[in-house]
């Protein structure tokens, strides 16, 4: 198995887990923005590897980079069905989906304890510990996650 | 055909939703919901959603908000305008003629 895909079937592992919670409402919100953000994570770096070329880098920051390259690829577009929309697609791409893909990245729990994260507890604003299975995480719209995760979803049907 | 007789509190949560949506992403335009006892079922149909790859609408479920007048859960799923009245529904929703326009304070 290469490294591209060890990081994908791991990436679909995640994301299955995802999906399945998705289906249980009583299970607290941080572990679905957990399972997204290690899928996507995964899902990107197996995208971004070529061949069996290993991962040169740790960054827990594949995602945002790999949308960025998305609107100058008429492979993925046209399978997306965006193929007749280069414009359009592009703007989705900037303006929605890689800003919901920032704020999903950058749930990674590092650097500081003060930092929002579905994982470990962190310390808020107020100087008092959160916890993330006791917090409902309203930084997250109900569109924002639903939205990301559907993009996410056809990203990996056409990427198989 | 006898009538059904619908929760009020799930439709005043499915307005609610709606409202809060439209509030936050103006690109939303319509929302489809579908009348049931015990949960809201909402879709909510964007202009710049990605399209569906497999035409069928895929609900994503949130839990219960009581302190925030959510008493039930929600099914929520966002679709592209122009698919709705296509896209297969989810098992037991029913049938796009079923669902309920809802109306928004700032339509037309």
């Amino acid at each position: 198995m290469t490294w591209r895909e060890a990081f994908r079937q791991q990436a679909l592992s995640d994301y299955a887990v995802f999906r399945h919670l998705t289906s249980q409402a009583d299970i607290p919100v941080c572990h679905r923005l957990h399972y997204l953000q290690m899928a996507t994570e995964k899902l990107a770096k197996s995208l971004l590897l070529v061949g069996s070329n290993a991962l040169d880098e740790r960054s827990h920051f594949a995602l945002v980079p790999f949308l960025r390259m998305l609107p100058s690829r008429p492979d993925i577009r046209a399978r997306l069905k965006w193929a007749d929309n280069p414009k359009q697609f592009k703007t989705y791409i900037e303006k929605k989906v890689i800003p919901w893909a920032e704020r999903i990245q950058n749930l990674v729990p590092v650097g500081d304890i003060d930092r929002l994260n579905p994982e470990y507890p962190w310390l808020n604003g107020r100087g008092e510990v959160e916890c993330p299975a006791a917090y409902g995480f309203p930084e997250f719209s109900k569109e924002e996650l639903i939205g990301f995760a559907t993009f996410i979803d056809n990203l990996i049907r056409v990427t198989g | 055909m006898p009538t059904i007789p619908l929760n009020a509190t799930i439709q005043k949560q499915a307005q609610l939703l709606a409202e809060e949506a439209r509030r936050t992403d103006p690109s939303i335009i319509k929302f489809y919901w579908f009348p049931a006892e015990n949960e809201v079922r909402l879709i909510e149909v964007a202009t710049d959603m990605q399209p569906s790859l497999d035409d069928a609408v895929q609900p994503y479920y949130f839990p219960a908000s009581p302190q925030h007048n959510m008493p039930a859960l929600s099914g929520v799923a966002l679709i592209r305008d122009g698919e709705d009245g296509k896209l297969k529904l989810p098992k037991g929703w029913g049938t796009w003629a079923e669902a309920e326009l809802l109306k928004m304070e700032d339509a037309e």
